[in-house]
């Protein structure tokens, strides 16, 4: 059975965003694109400096990912407009991750002026996915503004402390119709499994990727994970029990009297 | 004629187009966003657009990010 992942238009076999922050190098990099199978990655856009030569993150990128631009940097809902606007001028898509964050200690989201930008962007042909704090008015607020899929964080961005934000996201993934991607604070692929079993529709991950010892070996491990939890959301997982239930048969025992 | 580029004041002597301020300022132009004055200036307009004392311009590209 094919069970393709449908975004913004598009359809996609992979269900694993990969974010290209923090790698160490472009080739560990370019290895962990290609080891994690992925098709969607995550960039930034920045001031040039005019002091050194620009590496060109796109270089690293193979042909026929879908780039997804955040918008991190932006404070406001005008700036996470103003650098979305600066990504398509680029030439690079339309698709926008939008992140509006003032808080430098946690890096939490500003739900508001997400939905905010989500008006515009999408009214501006956007495909906008906005990162949040898991919330169902939130996310009931950015489907009605248009958006492509809704972004919950597991926990704080870079924390690697997983799905703190468990039973929010599953009120997200059991009552919103659009993919739920969680994003942030994944930090083993055994957490990215988690997030895939409960039901979310792709997961996104940077921070664990490119600072492990072995990225292009973790990146591919977090896909192998994703396809895993994936798997055992369709099977149906079946229920917890708070008693033994025995997997061999109860009959025929040698130790019985009769 | 001073302009500020990516928050630097730079004095230019002669007067100039985006584009030689852009290829001048930076090594691999094909890869820059350019905003003047705060709206987005299309490559296609970079030739033609001559830069006036006290304009403002960024000078923006992709990097790594989650």
């Amino acid at each position: 059975m094919d069970d393709m992942f449908s975004l913004g238009g598009k359809t996609f076999t992979s269900r694993f965003l990969l974010g290209t922050g923090k790698f160490r190098n472009k080739a560990e990099l370019k290895s962990s694109i290609i080891a994690s199978g992925t098709q969607i990655v995550t960039v930034a856009l920045r001031r040039i400096d005019l002091e050194r030569t620009p590496e060109n993150i796109l270089e690293y990128i193979p042909e026929g990912i879908t780039l997804l631009t955040n918008t991190s940097g932006a404070r406001t809902a005008e700036e996470a407009v103003r650098l979305a606007r600066l990504a398509k001028a680029s030439g690079q898509g339309n698709w926008i991750k939008i992140e509006v964050i003032n808080d430098s200690k946690y890096l939490l989201p500003d739900n508001e002026a997400t939905i905010a930008a989500t008006k515009i962007l999408v009214a501006e042909g956007f495909i906008v996915l906005p990162y949040v704090t898991p919330d169902l008015y939130v996310a009931r607020r950015l489907v009605e503004a248009g958006a492509a899929a809704v972004m919950p964080l597991g926990s704080f961005i870079g924390s690697n402390q997983g799905l703190r934000t468990k039973d929010m996201i599953q009120v997200l993934i059991d009552e919103i119709d659009i993919p739920i991607i969680v994003d942030a604070g994944i930090g083993a692929p055994s957490q990215a499994c988690a997030a895939m079993e409960m039901g979310a529709d792709a997961v996104l991950v940077n921070t664990a990727v490119a600072i492990a010892d072995n990225p292009s070996l973790i990146a591919k491990a977090f896909a192998q994970a994703v396809e895993a939890g994936r798997a055992g959301y369709l099977s149906g997982l079946p229920m917890q029990k708070t008693t033994g239930d025995a997997s061999s048969p109860l009959t025929g025992f040698l130790f019985s009297n009769d | 004629m001073e302009i500020t580029v990516n928050g630097q004041t730079k004095t230019f002597l002669a007067p100039i187009s985006a584009e030689s301020l852009i290829n001048t300022s930076c090594k691999k132009p094909e890869l820059v966003i350019c905003e003047l004055n705060g709206a987005i200036l299309d490559r296609k307009e970079w030739v033609s657009t001559q830069l006036k004392t006290h304009d403002r311009i960024e000078l923006i590209s992709f990097v790594g990010g989650g």
